[in-house]
């Protein structure tokens, strides 16, 4: 059987999103707002969903690929519709409004594109390995 | 025993219009309406433009995200995408008080004061004689209606290669807003070669708008800030509610809130008008020489079906089919933040190749900036949401949604009837079904794929296609149909139910064909004649 959450979870989950997400810290209000809102989520988490969360909470590198592979294994699961919230979260706030509205680039900035395309590739491929070995 | 002279069912766009046209004819009108508002977020939005406002309010998510989350869906494009939560009161309580039973119809219904037209994207298209005359519109009666509600609210528009199809004769109209730079390349790339176009049946213009850009009495002509998916501040943006707020001033009109109407029954010098109080959830009778439903085509269905139905009976119902048409123009790649924009949809596309006016689609553009990222985000395949979040901020000034739209006609597979329901304090439930003929389908198809090869031809490369489902456009008609016979639960031309002296319906429930383009302005024309027919009769 595994722990249910506390909010210290919930609070150490926004930071490792917010870090993931933006590269940056989350702010006061939306780390209380991620809380708010997760608690009050209708969400039903599975073990299955709470082990995955509590394996990202103590490894925190692991995030970006967890989440890469998660869009191909499951794509609905507890993990992802949570960093979606934290994104909506983050996108309104102020303080992190230049890492959502649009980027002014040439289109050399194409070939970035690309690259985060095949990043995410990558990614997946080694999250898939991952979710598979830890059984998560 | 009070008996009010004229009684309007619903604060939506036909009831408002139908109460100015009463109001106007100097007698004592009554409008009973649900009429739920929004007292949460009215005044929370600053009169700041979107960039602004995203630069520098800490208050910000609670109406871009909404202040309990409710803006943030998970999951595919459904009913309302496009609404935000300022405006989510609009289907507040619809649930429990008008519930629908469907798995082919999924539609959007409104108890709210203003009702649909609350997040209503103000397009307002003529419709043709030919669609007038196959919807059982009066054809010579409708230009001036188009005239007088033009002249109420407030149009743009544009005399342009496609206003035979927008506005068609339409004489009263404000000049168009300034197009956002997406919209403006699109028109430029069509202007280039026109020809080739119309060749080919594609006529693109500038939508007709209920928004005004220049002052009006107490309105304000638009700002440019880039929040018409948020607010109506300066109400530049017409809005039911504007009206009937207008008609609370003056003396002869009485507004009834919180009143859901459940049925009616008419007797020998009044009608009996049962409604239900939300509040209290007790049944009251209100009595009226003339009942005037503007309920909306699913709400009127559901009051004729329990005044004048039985077990068995059941409603035609039309709605436009419709898809999402996500695209990119590459042109607009990197082009940052737009500073001062439009939200609204500002082209319309008419695909007439058949060149007869006759079962057109039509496919309206909007660019996407001040919906957040957020929103769509889910839509990007295979990606992770960092990855995501970081090819889409490259990718926004170029994003375009396409909603494209086609007509509807009357079928054996598309219905509605009652069943009972015991969670519901009205102890039903409308049951819809709602199925296409496969080879409908297939015109439907080729129609959204001809769009998509013409926007490729206009250098905008469509993504994806999205069908979230009949009944989503919100966009419904042809429930209490216009009849020449006098069949039960129909309408005669005046808008009177047929074998009923004083009840009459002012909403789309009449049409008996539905257009692609949409049918706001043809219904609001409609209410206006139809309360005019009321007071001839009188």
């Amino acid at each position: 059987m595994i722990s249910k959450e506390t909010s210290d979870n919930l609070d150490l989950q926004a930071t490792i999103f917010s870090r993931y997400l933006v590269n940056k810290l989350p702010n006061k209000l939306s780390r209380s707002l991620y809380q708010k809102l997760v608690s009050d989520d209708s969400l039903i988490v599975s073990d299955r969903d709470l082990k995955l969360l509590h394996f990202v909470e103590h490894n925190p590198w692991s995030i970006g690929l967890v989440e890469a592979g998660l869009v191909f294994v499951r794509p609905e699961s507890a993990l992802r519709q949570r960093l979606y919230i934290m994104l909506a979260i983050l996108e309104s706030m102020p303080e992190y409004h230049k890492d959502f509205l649009p980027k002014e680039a040439s289109y050399l900035y194409l070939i970035n594109v690309v690259w985060y395309g095949l990043r995410g590739f990558v990614k997946a491929i080694m999250g898939i390995i991952l979710i598979k070995a830890y059984r998560l | 025993m009070k008996v009010f002279d004229y009684l309007v069912i619903g604060s939506g766009c036909a009831g408002a219009m139908a109460a100015q046209t009463l109001v106007e004819g100097g007698v004592q009108v009554v409008m009973v309406d649900v009429g739920v508002e929004n007292p949460d977020y009215s005044t929370t939005i600053p009169n700041k433009s979107f960039l602004d406002i995203r630069q520098n309010e800490p208050e910000q998510y609670r109406y871009f995200i909404g202040k309990e989350g409710e803006g943030i869906s998970w999951g595919q494009i459904s009913k309302g995408a496009q609404v935000t939560p300022n405006r989510y009161h609009m289907t507040k309580l619809v649930d429990k008080y008008i519930p629908v039973q469907s798995s082919s119809f999924s539609p959007l219904e409104s108890l709210g004061y203003g009702g649909l037209g609350i997040g209503w994207g103000l397009q307002c298209w003529e419709y043709s004689n030919e669609d007038l005359e196959r919807s059982g519109l009066d054809t010579t009666r409708m230009p001036g209606a188009y005239e007088t509600v033009s002249r109420r609210i407030g149009i743009s528009a544009t005399k342009d290669g496609a206003s035979a199809y927008t506005i068609g004769g339409l004489q009263s109209y404000l000049p168009s807003a300034k197009m956002d730079r997406n919209n403006q390349q699109i028109y430029k790339n069509y202007q280039r070669r026109v020809k080739y176009f119309k060749n080919r049946g594609v006529f693109l213009g500038r939508t007709p708008l209920a928004l005004l850009t220049k002052d009006k009495d107490e309105r304000k002509a638009h700002q440019y800030r880039d929040m018409d998916f948020y607010d109506d501040n300066y109400q530049s943006a017409w809005r039911p509610w504007i009206t009937v707020n207008a008609l609370r001033k003056k003396p002869n009109f009485t507004y009834i809130g919180s009143h859901l109407v459940i049925s009616f029954r008419e007797v020998k010098s009044h009608v009996e008008v049962r409604c239900i109080n939300v509040e209290t959830d007790k049944l009251i009778v209100l009595r009226c020489k003339r009942l005037i439903l503007a309920s909306g085509a699913l709400g009127t269905a559901r009051i004729v079906l329990r005044s004048l139905g039985n077990n068995h009976s059941q409603l035609p119902v039309l709605s436009n089919p419709h898809a999402y048409i996500p695209c990119l123009q590459p042109s607009m790649l990197g082009k940052g933040v737009e500073h001062q924009k439009l939200g609204f949809g500002q082209l319309s596309i008419f695909m007439d190749t058949a060149d007869d006016r006759r079962d057109l689609s039509i496919a309206t553009t909007y660019s996407y900036q001040s919906l957040m990222m957020f929103r769509v985000i889910q839509q990007i395949p295979w990606l992770n949401l960092k990855e995501a979040r970081l090819i889409l901020r490259y990718l926004m000034p170029a994003l375009i949604i396409m909603i494209a739209q086609h007509p509807d006609d009357p079928s054996d597979s598309k219905y509605l009837k009652l069943i009972k329901d015991s969670k519901s304090p009205t102890g039903d439930a409308l049951k819809a079904h709602y199925v296409l003929a496969p080879e409908v389908d297939k015109i439907w198809e080729n129609h959204e794929k001809q769009i998509m090869s013409v926007m490729r031809k206009l250098q905008v490369y469509p993504v994806k296609r999205v069908h979230p489902g009949h009944g989503s456009g919100i966009h419904y008609a042809g429930t209490v149909p216009f009849s020449w016979k006098e069949k039960s639960m129909t309408l005669n031309p005046s808008g009177r139910i047929n074998g009923l002296r004083n009840v009459y319906v002012a909403d789309s429930s009449g049409f008996n064909y539905l257009p692609a383009p949409g049918l706001t302005f043809s219904l609001m024309a409609n209410a206006h004649l139809v309360a005019e027919n009321v007071l001839k009769n009188a």
